[in-house]
């Protein structure tokens, strides 16, 4: 708990004014951690007209939860914990309406990722190339299963340690490698599906 | 080098092996893995340079105005939840006369009221515990999550 970086001792004080109630104070953690939480949420549900709704009512929640935050993790962690409980439980409500098919991709787009897939190169692609593979993996991202969605949005979008999901998950480092195995493993077996026409 | 330890470095991320792509080169399956992860690669880079929206004007405000319908809500929420569980004690408490007073005494009648007391008291605690907005759901992400791990863990073994 004894941090002698000032900006850590400032944001320990600001979190113990809003264990008391202060909601001005709160509003200047907010500030601080606005950015990565609006990272977080839009790499998780990918919907902008949705993303600021959804970070205040994470706001929210954490407000009123502050009270339970006892400083073993980093506030940092302790939040966005609160934010991946929210969006599980986004993802888990709009899921059928998000499952998407393969066929809702234009032909063009199509052709662009099998010219990028045989390449068998990782090199680079065009631009457009590079949409079309955008594209394909936030619908495969779609339709996996929601566990699947969230361990590699925070791995492979929002490039956080296996540690630190450990961390936000409340899972081993073990247990946490064992399942973004799996869900990259599923996600590429999906991806096979398609190409075969499935 | 084996198809097994390929894919592992595949996944991870890593062609530039020599002795990867000196496998792949002659193992269609890996191939195959390659070419696919290759593929997956290059989509989650294009979706993480995707910058998310800019926060909209009035954003802290409108924070701020809502932190303060929540804090009030919970204890309106809490006084709802209790003023219905009196109700339903009430309720209880008027059928257990109503049967004590019907049914044909084999005991003192005093036992029913004993009853009551005990019956009223659990429902009373339940109201003091319950997490305010429903947070208490807060703690099932670790478990939640933990569970299906556990689960699937044991299954990769
Ligand atoms: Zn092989």
């Amino acid at each position: 708990m004894a941090n002698p970086h000032p900006e850590a001792r400032q944001e320990i004080e600001l979190i113990k004014r809003c264990q008391k109630g202060d909601r001005e104070a709160f509003g200047s953690l907010a500030e601080t951690y606005r950015r990565p939480i609006f990272s977080l949420v839009f790499h998780l549900v990918h919907r902008r007209d949705e993303v600021e709704d959804i970070v205040q009512e994470i706001f929210i929640k954490a407000f009123v939860a502050i009270r339970g935050y006892n400083f073993q993790s980093s506030f940092r962690t302790w939040l966005s914990r609160i934010a991946i409980n929210h969006c599980y439980d986004y993802l888990r409500r709009n899921r059928v309406s998000r499952i998407t098919y393969f066929w809702q991709m234009g032909e063009e787009s199509e052709r662009r990722i099998e010219s990028g897939g045989e390449g068998r190169k990782p090199g680079p692609h065009g631009h457009e190339d590079q949409l079309a593979l955008a594209d394909l993996v936030d619908k495969l991202l779609a339709r996996a299963p929601v566990e699947d969605r969230i361990i590699l949005t925070l791995k492979e979008l929002e490039d956080r340690s296996v540690e630190e999901i450990a961390g936000i998950s409340g899972l081993k480092p073990s247990t946490v490698k064992v399942r973004l195995h799996r869900a990259r493993k599923r996600m590429l077996k999906d991806y096979k599906k398609w190409r075969r026409g499935g | 080098m084996r198809c097994r330890k390929v894919r592992k470095i595949l996944e991870e991320g890593s062609h530039d092996d020599p002795h990867v792509q000196a496998h792949v080169k002659s193992c269609p399956a890996c191939g195959e893995a390659a070419a696919g992860w290759s593929v997956l690669r290059s989509g989650f880079r294009q979706l993480r340079r995707e910058e998310p929206p800019e926060v909209s004007w009035g954003f802290a405000e409108r924070l701020l105005r809502r932190l303060e319908v929540a804090v009030q809500r919970p204890s309106e929420e809490l006084i709802e939840m209790a003023g219905r569980r009196i109700v339903y004690v009430t309720l209880l408490i008027t059928l257990l006369v109503l049967v004590s007073l019907w049914a044909p005494s084999s005991g003192p009648r005093g036992a029913g009221g004993t009853a009551e007391v005990l019956v009223a008291r659990p429902e009373m605690a339940e109201v003091s515990q319950e997490a305010p907005l429903g947070l208490g759901s807060l703690a099932l992400v670790p478990s939640r999550l933990a569970g299906q791990t556990a689960a699937g863990g044991q299954r990769q073994k």
